[in-house]
């Protein structure tokens, strides 16, 4: 067996064992990378910012577990946002097993500025049936969510006494890793005219530039990489609170294997055409 | 009469309203959109029942019959009934609760476990088979490499233009095709629903 044929049958053992380095060594030794802000995330950062303080914002959380990687860092940054501009924000869930992570993560960055939940915030919870859920809201939340994640009932809840339905808000920004982003642009956008961002995984990203450019969408957050641009537009306020840049950390991660898989195609497709001229 | 009739009867007098009430800015439409969906919701729950009695059914089918991996039914059914009891059980939704704790480090891990092998698979497939044999996979190829390198930050580092192309890239090719998709793939749910409500479809009654 030739070095070519040994290369072009490559264990793939091997292959996995170079990710798994090359995904260990960001963690070990991190360098520090500048990223570039993308038009299609300043304009959620935009969003946010130029509202004035105590806008009502929902922040439609929808990822679950698989995704989190990728999701978490996007709803982290643009609940923190929300909250350090003094927006009040309507949380909910979509995703049956996203509904304890979303718990999470609302408790966790509510805490960092000591909001006070149902006057600050206030959390949903899930209901199955997104289409269905989301058309409801367009009428009132009430429909579907007569009482929030805790039970208590939605007109006891300070926040929510003069919010009825999507009129009552300035925007809708969704955090998904599946087809709910979609079911948000028909039924909520084309329905109610909601004004709507979506951040979602890398893989599903390219799907909705069309919304984007049709302006459906006034923004797209794609992935871990939009995650990091966020959190480069908030870095002096992830310093202040002594978080961790999740996003970024993982971009140095995203470097080394992207490096590694364009490395690999470039090796196999090398010995793949020698062979080929060797076999000729 | 009742098995074929009557069921298209109700789906085409259905579909037709609903249709007609889109387009209609009226209190009595949007009532009619209202009750529609509060039907949806009825519905929509009694689907999962019928969910939980069909993946029941199916696994203590192949335990009982002693089928080839019918241990991964056994754990399958114990997850089922062991998160339904201890959901039901108070306040199991606060935090350090058994039910949280097997939430989150049991089924957390084990879902990002599953989604972040595909890194691993996707690396060793591209090794293996993204070859440019042809014009064709040469252009995805050599897209697909740009884009890779324009969505991380040493593809600026190399050069600014890497990003630029990405986001071209994305931009137009990609976003020409995602189209293009997406206007088939509306129009066929347009016509599918149509044959619906004109009844020629009727494949949702297990008819040919």
């Amino acid at each position: 067996m030739t070095f070519v044929d040994r290369l072009l049958n490559v264990d793939r053992r091997i292959i996995y064992l170079l990710v798994f380095v090359a995904a260990v060594i960001p963690f070990l030794f991190p360098v520090d990378i500048e990223i570039k802000v993308t038009p299609e995330v300043r304009s959620i950062y935009n969003f946010i910012e130029n509202h004035p303080e105590g806008t009502v914002m929902m922040l439609a959380s929808d990822y679950d577990p698989q995704t989190q990687a990728e999701n978490d860092p996007q709803a982290r940054a643009m609940m923190r946002h929300m909250f350090r501009k003094g927006h009040k924000v309507i949380v909910m869930a979509l995703s049956q097993d996203g509904a304890a992570l979303t718990e999470m993560m609302t408790n966790s960055v509510s805490k960092e500025y000591g909001k006070r939940y149902g006057e600050d915030y206030v959390y949903l919870g899930y209901k199955p049936y997104p289409n269905i859920i989301i058309l409801s809201m367009g009428e009132d939340f009430r429909l579907s969510y007569p009482k929030d994640y805790y039970n208590t009932k939605l007109d006891e809840l300070p926040m929510m006494r003069n919010i009825k339905n999507y009129d009552d808000l300035a925007g809708v920004l969704e955090v998904g890793g599946g087809n709910v982003s979609t079911m948000w642009i028909t039924s909520a956008v084309e329905r109610y005219n909601v004004k709507l961002a979506v951040a979602v995984t890398a893989v599903s990203g390219p799907q909705y530039y069309a919304n984007l450019q049709a302006g459906q969408l006034f923004g797209l957050m794609g992935g871990l990489k939009g995650a990091a641009e966020y959190e480069m537009l908030l870095k002096d306020e992830y310093i202040r609170l002594k978080a961790p840049l999740k996003a970024i950390q993982g971009m140095n991660v995203q470097n080394f294997v992207h490096v590694l898989i364009i490395l690999l195609t470039i090796i196999g497709n090398i010995a793949f055409f020698y062979k080929k001229r060797i076999g000729s | 009469m009742l098995k074929r009739q009557l069921p298209m009867l109700i789906v085409s007098i259905v579909g037709l309203i609903m249709t007609i009430q889109y387009f209609i800015p009226h209190p009595f439409s949007e009532t009619i959109y209202n009750y529609a969906l509060d039907w949806l919701i009825i519905i929509g729950i009694f689907a999962m029942p019928l969910g939980i009695y069909s993946m029941v059914h199916i696994h203590v089918q192949k335990v009982s019959r002693r089928q080839a991996g019918w241990g991964y039914s056994v754990v399958a059914l114990l997850g089922l009934f062991v998160m339904l009891v201890l959901g039901w059980t108070p306040d199991c939704l606060k935090d350090g609760t058994f039910f949280m704790r097997l939430f989150e480090f049991v089924y957390i891990p084990i879902q990002a476990t599953m989604f972040s092998l595909l890194a691993f698979y996707i690396t060793s497939a591209a090794y293996r088979a993204f070859r440019a044999r042809n014009v064709l996979a040469t252009i995805v190829l050599v897209s697909a490499i740009i884009v890779m390198l324009g969505r991380i930050p040493i593809g600026e580092a190399i050069s600014p233009h890497i990003p630029e192309v990405a986001d071209w890239i994305m931009n137009v090719p990609n976003m020409a095709a995602q189209r293009s998709i997406m206007i088939g793939l509306g129009l066929g749910a347009a016509a599918i629903a149509m044959k619906i409500v004109l009844g020629i479809e009727r494949s949702y009654m297990g008819m040919d």
